[in-house]
């Protein structure tokens, strides 16, 4: 097939959703908001302890971004599904791969990112030493674009789904583990005065072998749902 | 403009007249192990109309999506051009246009931006101004489809038959929600077709009244 025409398709289905997630920016937010909220919590249940705060708060802010990220991509092909987008997708004569790439970009862009740009106040909120920052910002950029490729195939599984958070959960999240210990790895290595790229080299490995995987399965569970 | 690629299972010369293009041998579909409808045999040539017809909950949209390619048959076999339409699936893809129950209009983008989408292009082109002329869609094009009224929904959802040049169109429901203006727009559309050559088959509880129409009578075997 076209190698063009195949990235203009990526491109044409990024475009439309981030417009969709621009036109509705109260729902595109909502991951923000979860997020920043639920981490400011943090300090006033924890008490303001800063060796305490300081111990957990690499966890704590992985552990509320993937939370955060896992509400928007359970509704990843929802829309699609109900206004029968999702059928056009599946008969169209290109490879799926990269509408669902694009899609899934798009989500990143949209839910994902800002979470990760939000970051640094968040750490410092939580009295992350600021050295150690630009570790979780750069693991939370490579995290996040996991979790949003992961989320999709999670969402591809239970689009037709009616409760499906339950049983999204109960699938993708033993597969988010690994992410989470490399990811939050990376900010305990930098403050112990460790190498922190071997986490991120670990983290960067799993985040190239989703980009290829994650659309593939993807594709090939919405080709089999043509058996009903 | 499509129509006959080289890659194709076969060739146009292959063809006397009557040209066969879909064939559906003893097709049926099982939901919860019954059988949705009685087994069709059916072929579908080129300047066919085809009008699946049937009372609610009989199978039609079933039918529908099986001959689109998203659902597989139970038993019973369908080809395109001579070749099991499994074999090739994308080919077929490339010479199809459904519109299905559901519109596939994105209620946040306008019916200009929309009809981008579906034609994959990125700017207003003369294909685009002449659908929506044809459509009356012409004064709506800036307007969010969200606020529209479902027949101009509809209609919306109909210009992908006019945007793509495929040689099939599938239409589940085409007349819903259409007034008689639109309904009059789709007829002709639909005449055009099957006078260029082309094939509609179209899935409706009504009778309609086009051109000399193939009538399916579906009828349902579980209750």
């Amino acid at each position: 097939m076209n190698t063009n025409y195949q990235s203009n398709l990526f491109f044409s289905y990024m475009r439309r959703d981030l417009l969709i997630a621009f036109r509705r920016k109260s729902a595109s937010l909502n991951p923000l908001i979860f997020f920043v909220m639920i981490v400011a919590l943090m300090p006033l249940s924890l008490g303001s302890y800063e060796s305490r705060l300081q111990q957990m708060a690499p966890g704590v802010i992985w552990i509320m971004a993937l939370l955060s990220v896992l509400l928007s991509s359970e509704s990843l092909f929802d829309e699609d599904y109900r206004d029968g987008s999702l059928e056009q997708m599946i008969i169209t004569p290109n490879l799926l791969f990269m509408v669902v790439l694009g899609k899934i970009t798009a989500h990143w862009l949209t839910k994902s990112l800002p979470i990760a740009i939000a970051s640094p106040l968040m750490g410092l909120l939580l009295s992350i030493s600021p050295e150690s920052i630009f570790s979780l910002m750069i693991g939370l950029i490579i995290g996040t674009a996991c979790f949003s490729l992961l989320g999709g195939v999670g969402a591809a599984l239970t689009v037709a789904t009616k409760d499906k958070s339950f049983l999204l959960a109960l699938i993708i999240m033993p597969l988010y583990v690994p992410i989470i210990i490399f990811g939050s790895s990376m900010i305990y290595y930098r403050i112990d005065g460790m190498y922190w790229s071997y986490p991120l080299a670990a983290l960067l490995s799993i985040f190239c072998m989703l980009t290829i995987l994650s659309p593939l399965s993807i594709s090939g569970i919405f080709r089999s749902s043509m058996v009903e | 403009m499509f129509f006959w690629h080289n890659y194709g299972p076969s060739s146009l010369q292959e063809f006397s007249l009557s040209v066969t293009i879909l064939s559906l041998k003893n097709l049926s579909f099982n939901r919860n192990e019954k059988p949705v409808f009685d087994p069709i045999d059916l072929e579908i040539n080129e300047g066919d109309l085809v009008h699946i017809k049937g009372a609610n909950g009989s199978g039609k949209t079933t039918l529908l999506r099986i001959l689109v390619g998203l659902l597989q048959p139970s038993s019973g076999s369908i080809k395109y051009q001579g070749v099991d339409l499994q074999a090739c699936l994308y080919d077929y893809f490339s010479n199809i246009t459904y519109v299905g129950h559901n519109s596939a209009v994105k209620n946040s983008l306008t019916v200009f931006e929309n009809l981008c989408w579906m034609s994959g292009e990125n700017k207003l082109v003369d294909s685009h101004i002449h659908t929506l002329e044809t459509f009356g869609l012409l004064n709506q094009k800036d307007s969010l489809c969200g606020e529209l009224s479902a027949g101009q929904k509809r209609k919306v959802a109909l210009t992908r038959i006019l945007l793509n040049d495929s040689k099939i169109w599938f239409l589940d429901e085409p007349m819903n929600a259409l007034d008689s203006q639109g309904v009059s727009i789709l007829k002709k559309a639909m005449e055009k077709h099957k006078n260029n050559q082309g094939i509609v088959v179209f899935a409706s509880h009504q009778d309609v009244m086009v051109g000399d129409v193939k009538k399916i009578l579906i009828r349902n075997t579980i209750h």
